[in-house]
């Protein structure tokens, strides 16, 4: 027992040492601070292992770090693509706005189902306001009788510029 | 009374018998001889032996003034070293003060390094002196007693008290052996490390590793305090109980004696006194020159490992109106440890003393009730 504590006393002898050379040679700067509590954290952990290898001889501080790296990495990697995924769909869903108003057609809303893994539009629905200068925006509806219905002919211009221009087949875009 | 008389006999035969060593002065004294120094000569010497059994103590003369002088000629020899380190601290100071109006703060540092390492190479080389010579010194102690105590063991069951020696041998040679191995094989190490700490913690001013080095000194303290307390509670506990049992059993062993056998019984009884009275007083003459050996063994490495902790103490306040701060706590924390190598060493010396003490006096007990 008198071995292990001479051993981490001599690590933490080097430990200190290290840390002195290396914030001597650092030059004063915004760095400086952060290394220095770095430092102080790498000098806790050297004090800190023998502690736990005293009541717990199976727990290796590498390990456990290794172990909680690979989950972080996990996690982060969950997060990327959750992110990547919904950064696509909004981006892909402004473009088609953008475009249907290029085209004298606006958009009040849209509604799309991608595929997770290969990104690709599967179904798409949108909700257009006809745009002949009214102020309020008109709700297409099968009972409703207004003269501001959308043509089916706009109905086969919309389907079309967007299946030239997003791949989407025109069996699987619903207009309203 | 027959009867009792015969129990008796059974219980005699079927006691717990202990070893008995012949027990020859001459050897005694020849071992005391390697023990005998500055302090107490005549320590080897068989008269001496004879006449501390005749109750004519005359143990060394002038023994304050004698320690008084090695206390004076150590502290002179030693005085090279305050020298010394007082010598770098002010060379520091002055180095430090130049740089600083030369403007650049990392020569000063560098300057500050240096002299720090050189009063460290100083007082480590210092420390290492000492804690070897406390580790000697504990196994010296430990050699003695090994010699001492199984001749007092084997003469105080001479005197009659086997029940005592039943109940205090094991408790005693596994006591001195657990004793001798924690505070030469544990404490000592960890002193050690914690100087190692205190010394590295002040290099930097931002790394302070010093709470883990008052730690490790407390916790160094803190056994010693516990393994005196508990020794001398459980020798207390298990003496006083044996040692009236003893008493009385050889008191009835003489009444029953004195009695039951028809013509000569009284003789027989007074004889046997007689002769246990004898014994006691070799036992106890023996166990007074044990003592003296132990003293005259550990006199001298107290007194350098005071005197090293007074010189400790006294550079660091000497240099602490001069020096860099961090100097001064190096070694004001080493003097430190040296304060718990001396309570250490003295911790053992008090605990084979009182050993010793103690097992005489509980056999003496029992012949009080005679």
């Amino acid at each position: 027992m008198i071995n292990d504590l001479s051993s981490t006393a001599s690590t933490l002898v080097a430990a200190v040492i290290l840390i002195t050379i290396i914030e001597m040679l650092l030059p004063s700067g915004n760095m400086k601070k952060y290394v220095k509590f770095f430092g102080g954290l790498i000098l806790m952990l050297v004090i800190i292992t023998p502690i736990i290898n005293l009541f717990n001889s199976d727990i290796d501080i590498e390990k456990l770090i290794e172990e909680n790296q690979i989950e972080v990495s996990n996690i982060e990697y969950e997060f990327n693509e959750s992110h990547i995924y919904n950064s696509y769909n909004e981006n892909l869903k402004l473009d088609i706005i953008k475009r249907l108003e290029e085209n004298g057609y606006k958009v009040i809303d849209i509604k799309m189902v991608t595929d997770k893994n290969t990104y690709e539009p599967t179904d798409l629905e949108l909700l257009i306001e006809h745009d002949d200068g009214d102020i309020q925006p008109v709700v297409i509806d099968v009972f409703k009788n207004a003269s501001t219905e959308l043509t089916s002919y706009d109905k086969e211009i919309i389907k079309t510029i967007i299946n030239l221009n997003y791949g989407i087949k025109k069996a699987n875009i619903k207009i309203n | 009374m027959k009867k009792l008389f015969i129990i008796l006999i059974i219980m005699i035969f079927t006691m717990p018998t202990a070893f008995c060593t012949n027990i020859n002065l001459s050897d005694f004294s020849n071992e005391m001889k390697n023990y005998s120094n500055e302090f107490f000569p005549e320590l080897g010497d068989e008269s001496f032996i004879t006449s501390v059994m005749c109750g004519d103590v005359n143990a060394s003369e002038n023994l304050f003034q004698k320690i008084t002088d090695i206390f004076l000629n150590e502290f002179k020899s030693n005085i090279s070293l305050v020298i010394k380190i007082v010598g770098i601290a002010i060379l520091c100071s002055v180095l430090k003060n130049i740089q600083s109006s030369f403007g650049e703060s990392g020569t000063s540092e560098i300057a500050f390094y240096v002299c720090y390492i050189l009063v460290v190479i100083l007082i480590v080389t210092t420390f290492a002196n000492v804690i070897d010579l406390c580790r000697d010194t504990i196994s010296n102690i430990s050699n003695l007693m090994k010699l001492l105590v199984p001749l007092i063991i084997s003469l105080i069951v001479a005197t009659g008290n086997v029940t005592t020696v039943a109940m205090l041998q094991p408790v005693l040679i596994s006591m001195i052996a657990l004793i001798t191995n924690l505070l030469s094989n544990f404490v000592l190490p960890v002193t050690f490390i914690s100087t190692i700490i205190n010394v590295i913690s002040n290099i930097s001013e931002h790394i302070n590793v010093e709470k883990l080095s008052a730690m490790l000194k407390k916790c160094a303290l803190w056994i010693t305090e516990i393994t005196l307390i508990v020794f001398v509670g459980v020798l207390s506990l298990e003496g006083t109980l044996s040692s009236t049992v003893d008493g009385i059993t050889a008191k009835t062993a003489k009444v029953v004696v004195s009695s039951a056998v028809p013509v000569v019984g009284k003789i027989l009884g007074d004889t046997v006194d007689s002769v246990i009275g004898g014994v006691t007083i070799t036992k106890n003459a023996i166990g007074f020159v044990g003592i003296l050996a132990i003293l005259a063994a550990t006199l001298m490495p107290l007194i350098k490992t005071l005197i090293m902790m007074i010189i400790f103490n006294l550079s660091s306040a000497l240099i602490e109106p001069i020096a860099d701060k961090r100097i001064v706590k190096c070694m004001s924390g080493v003097g430190d440890s040296v304060k718990i190598l001396f309570a250490v060493l003295a911790t053992v010396v008090f605990l084979f003393i009182i050993a010793i003490t103690f097992m005489l006096k509980l056999s003496n007990t029992a012949l009080m009730y005679k």
